[in-house]
């Protein structure tokens, strides 16, 4: 099977979780008063679950059309970076988790200089230093410039 | 009327003034380029500086230079690294990327400079001409028409279904309406789909889902495959090229033209603004043109990218009509502007114009300045922004990955959110690899709360659904609709059935 | 020649660090050294103008030292004060904004908290709600409506600017529930903003438009609308022209306040320093100045009164939810 018909196959189990929402548990929480309304919150999304239905269940029969789709030759899936990616994400992952405990500055340069080394980047002194010029710029651009705050420093700094 | 505008601009046409305006338009280009910090953020922040300025026209000039600099710096983002930072520039990035992705980032950005520029000032004539008049047309609007207007927007994604691939759009649309619906409904104050999460509380933002769907797939795809950005020696000649051949400059024109002028109209109504504007007028450019110019759609047609941004840009300044005449605000931006011009004790409404006239004209006035000086100013920029995509590819992606993080986390502080984000780049990675459109989806989650709202609405005010054929103008608006997605299939058929017609008589 | 670049990066960097240091420990003769401003929502919504207002008037008349805003957006507010509470030790300077949705989030199970569960500092500026028609309604005060919604309940649909449940549907409620009539029967109709409710009202889809009054005055000066009623006890002298449901007959009076929270554990000592600092604030131009500017309405609440007060708008607030079906 291929990815397209798997995608649409996801497509469908959402549906109908989405719909087990909207049909059976949602209106359960609906306040007493809302009954009396003309539109419940739950109308839209079961109009769409139908909707979203009737189209996953076309395209995995009728309109499923073999021919690829999109900019992307998938004949070359094998060749890809599939690690690399993949450790990119973790590492995007890793500075959603640390970026409050480590404070703004250091978590962006260390993302960035760990991403660029992962890419393959050898330098890894220059890439330090440009991103702890980027960083430490866009930390003071938006937190003293324009007053937004951004904890820029790890958190054992801040007493406590 | 003359008297006015000479008024207005003498008190704006001094070196303070200028100075001013090519200040605010370096800020808000510079700031509106992080995505995250859209225009209605910046001017938020600035106005306090504003007012510090103690001249309500000097204040009035600085917000005008950092509105229009804010919107051009969120469209080169769009078009460079595919991350539009606001819901306007979305249909900016469908034909500017692809664009600058084919090594033409320079010529990109000019275009969008002049389409901008052209959309404010036309945009600006009409705001002096016609805004009384207008405004009285934008009442008849009730929720119902709202309700057809967002159907209409919706027919934009039949750009994205090239061939065969109309089910996965639609598809992707659908999916994009169902996102919409995570979070509080604002029909009551319930939680809907958020299981039970409070990151999910007040739905999925806007940027979050932008970035996940178009700014992070590209980054990653750029990970994944090597092949796929040129070589940077490849690039040079030409990235950094600005000129416009006399081609592309004529197939420019009427679309700016129509654009603007439909682009303002849709600005001027309270309910609509700048989003809608954009979808729109990529949707009807799209479908008038000509099959063979509709294959270029979403792969960086020069029409493409010319509609949305003459549309944006006259619709934001179409929504100072309700603004300056009723004292409404249309958008996000024009309700903070509100706040300023209260603040500078200055009541817009419709005794504006005749009790403080020279107020009324220097807004005017200082919209065409902002205009003019952005565009002098940024023209020269172009080459140098544009090189920005030549940066080796190690450098590169780590900041692109970075900038949509942070467009996220700035000014909201939730790391969660960055989660949420990552896990949806990934998914809208593997859609994408599987050929799926993400365009639909993006669209579909924008105009998804205002499709439902002035649906839920009208059915409460009319206890039922007889808006549809009650009210004749949802009527008119819908079947236009229908017609504009049918136009294209229906043009083929009848080219279709003429060309056999042609080769039977031949033979 | 590579190191030599990374040497004086290192040291302007080290030099700007520590000039940023040095004009940190500069502050002396303030009231309060600093405070941190901790804002539930996002940058330029109205919690972000209320505390960045306040910090803008405490640190310009020299009451305090410095002042810094955290915006944190999350769950209607949940999220921040979920934050305060389990990070309470180290928010020992921090204050948070909130207002009137804090006690009808907490009733609704928004967040599983309560204003209870923080330190109640004060309440500082308010804003009424009002009632407003079109110019050419027929409507001419409340009374008027009253009998309309007597006559038909479906012939005055009400619109606002946020969901229903939240004060602009409650306000109304109130006042036809004051009227004698059935509180559960108004049609208010929710719109995703209060520009587009005005818009709504002006073309004529609703009969009544509520608001807050410092909005409803800048529409009423735009000169299209007519206030018919104002929840203030009194007339307020910023727009003296606008009738009282009170003076009308109605026994209704409701405040949408925000105000300023600690962290849970907060000292009796250091919560007496803010609301000393905040009363002292109402009396400099600096304050004056950012109140004209936001058109807020000074409405001073220290310490226990807050509390009193929030407990009883509670009851209120929870009674009227109770009778529309909301809880």
């Amino acid at each position: 099977m291929t990815l397209e018909r798997w995608l649409s196959l996801a497509f469908l189990a959402f549906c109908l979780a989405y719909g087990y929402a909207a049909f059976i548990s949602m209106d359960a929480a609906l306040p007493p008063f809302a009954k009396f309304s003309p539109v419940w919150p739950s109308s839209f999304p079961k109009i769409l679950t139908v909707i979203g239905l009737i189209l996953a269940l076309g395209q995995l029969t009728v309109w499923h059309k073999s021919e690829p789709a999109g900019d992307i030759d998938r004949r070359q899936l094998g060749q890809y970076a599939w690690k690399t990616t993949a450790m990119i994400i973790a590492l995007m992952v890793a500075y959603a988790l640390l970026l409050r405990t480590l404070g703004f500055v250091f978590a962006t340069v260390s993302f960035l200089v760990l991403s660029a080394m992962v890419l393959g980047e050898r330098n890894w002194l220059k890439v330090a230093i440009i991103a702890a010029i980027g960083a430490f710029g866009i930390w003071y651009l938006v937190d003293p410039v324009l007053g937004i705050f951004l904890r820029p420093w790890p958190f054992v700094f801040y007493g406590g | 009327m003359l008297e006015g505008m000479l008024a207005g601009l003498t008190t704006i046409l001094s070196l303070k003034m200028i100075m001013i305006v090519i200040g605010g338009c370096l800020i808000g280009t510079f700031i509106g380029m992080l995505p995250g910090l859209g225009p209605m953020s910046i001017i938020a922040i600035m106005i306090p500086v504003a007012i510090t300025l103690g001249d309500p026209s000097a204040a009035l000039i600085l917000l005008a230079g950092v509105y229009y600099g804010a919107i051009f710096g969120g469209s080169t983002s769009s078009i460079l690294i595919n991350a539009p930072g606001v819901a306007g520039t979305v249909a900016t990035s469908f034909d500017g990327y692809p664009m600058a992705r084919d090594g033409k980032a320079g010529k990109a950005l000019t275009i969008a400079a002049i389409a901008s520029f052209t959309g404010g000032t036309i945009g600006a004539v009409l705001l002096m001409g016609f805004a009384p008049a207008l405004v009285q047309v934008a009442l008849l609007f009730h929720s119902a028409e709202y309700f057809a207007l967002m159907v209409l927007g919706l027919s934009a994604i039949a750009a994205f279904a090239g061939r065969g691939q109309v089910s996965k759009a639609l598809m992707m649309t659908c999916l994009g309406l169902m996102l919409a619906t995570v979070g509080e409904s604002s029909l009551f104050q319930m939680p809907r789909f958020t299981m039970g999460l409070m990151d999910l509380q007040s739905g999925i933002g806007f940027i979050t889902l932008a970035m996940a769907m178009f700014a992070l797939p590209e980054a990653i795809l750029l990970i994944l495959d090597k092949t796929r950005s040129k070589t940077p020696d490849q690039q040079q000649n030409e990235i950094s090229q600005l000129r416009i051949t006399k081609d592309e400059a004529k197939t420019m024109a009427p679309v700016v033209g129509r654009q603007s002028i439909q682009g303002f109209l849709i600005g001027v109504l309270p309910g609509a603004g700048a989003t809608i504007a954009s979808f729109l007028g990529y949707a009807v450019e799209r479908n008038i043109s000509s099959p063979k110019e509709q294959e270029e759609f979403g792969k960086g047609s020069v029409k493409g990218l010319a509609a949305p941004e003459t549309a944006n840009n006259a619709a934001c300044t179409g929504s100072f009509v309700p603004l300056l005449t009723l004292g409404i605000p249309g958008s996000g931006t024009t309700a903070i502007l509100l706040g300023a011009l209260v603040a500078l004790n200055v009541t817009p409404g419709p005794r504006l114009m005749t009790d403080q006239p020279e107020i009324f004209w220097g807004v005017i006035m200082s919209m065409y300045i902002g205009n003019v000086v952005l565009l002098i100013l940024n023209l020269p920029l172009i080459p140098y922004i544009a090189k920005l995509l030549t940066v080796p590819r190690n450098y590169l992606i780590p900041f692109i990955l970075f900038f949509t993080l942070m467009g996220v986390y700035i000014g909201q502080n939730n790391a969660t959110e960055l989660l949420i984000l990552v896990g949806l780049g990934v998914m809208a990675t593997v859609f994408r690899i599987g050929g799926y459109p993400l365009a639909p989806l993006l669209i579909g989650f924008i105009l998804g709360p205002m499709l439902e709202n002035n649906f839920a609405r009208s059915i409460q005010l009319y206890d039922g659904i007889s808006f549809l054929w009650e009210r004749p103008m949802t009527g008119v608006l819908l079947i236009l609709s229908l017609l504009l997605v049918c136009l294209p299939s229906v043009r083929g058929l009848l080219q279709r059935r003429r060309q056999t017609k042609a080769e039977t008589k031949t033979v | 020649m590579f190191k030599l670049d990374f040497r004086a990066v290192a040291i302007a960097t080290a030099a700007t660090l520590s000039l940023g240091l040095a004009t940190q420990t500069l502050a002396d003769d303030h009231a309060i050294e600093s405070i941190h401003f901790l804002i539930p929502g996002g940058a330029g919504g109205g919690w972000d103008g209320t505390a960045r207002g306040t910090g803008e008037a405490l640190t310009e008349s020299g009451l305090v030292g410095k002042a810094s805003f955290e915006n944190m957006s999350g769950g209607g507010g949940g999220k921040a004060i979920g934050y305060l509470i389990e990070n309470a030790e180290s928010n020992k300077d921090t204050l948070m904004v909130n207002s009137t949705p804090i006690v009808i989030r907490s009733l609704t199970k928004v967040f599983p908290q309560n204003f209870r569960d923080l330190t109640m500092v004060a309440g500082t500026i308010g804003d009424y709600a009002a009632l407003v028609v079109a110019n050419d309604s027929p409507y001419q005060d409340f009374s008027d409506l009253v009998d309309a919604f007597a006559d038909d309940p479906r012939s005055v649909t009400v619109g606002g600017g946020s969901t229903p449940g939240s004060m602009d549907h409650l306000v109304p409620a109130m006042a036809f529930e004051a009227a004698g009539q059935e509180p559960t029967a108004v049609r208010y109709v929710p719109y995703d903003a209060g520009g587009q409710a005005m818009a709504a009202l002006l073309a004529g889809e609703i009969q009544i438009l509520s608001t807050g009054f410092s909005e409803a005055i800048g529409l009423a000066d735009a000169g299209e609308v007519r206030i018919i009623a104002v929840t203030s006890p009194e007339r307020v002298p910023a727009y003296e022209s606008a009738p009282t449901l009170v003076e009308q007959g109605y026994d209704v009076t409701f405040v949408n306040w925000r105000g300023f929270f600690g962290a849970p554990g907060m000292s009796e000592e250091k919560r007496q320093q803010y609301i000393d600092v905040l009363e002292a604030m109402y009396d400099t131009p600096e304050w004056e100045t950012v109140r004209a500017r936001n058109g807020w309405v000074n409405i001073f609440n220290p310490g226990d009164e807050f509390t009193a007060y929030l407990t009883e708008q509670e009851q209120i607030i929870g009674d009227l939810m109770r009778k529309l079906g909301f809880l």
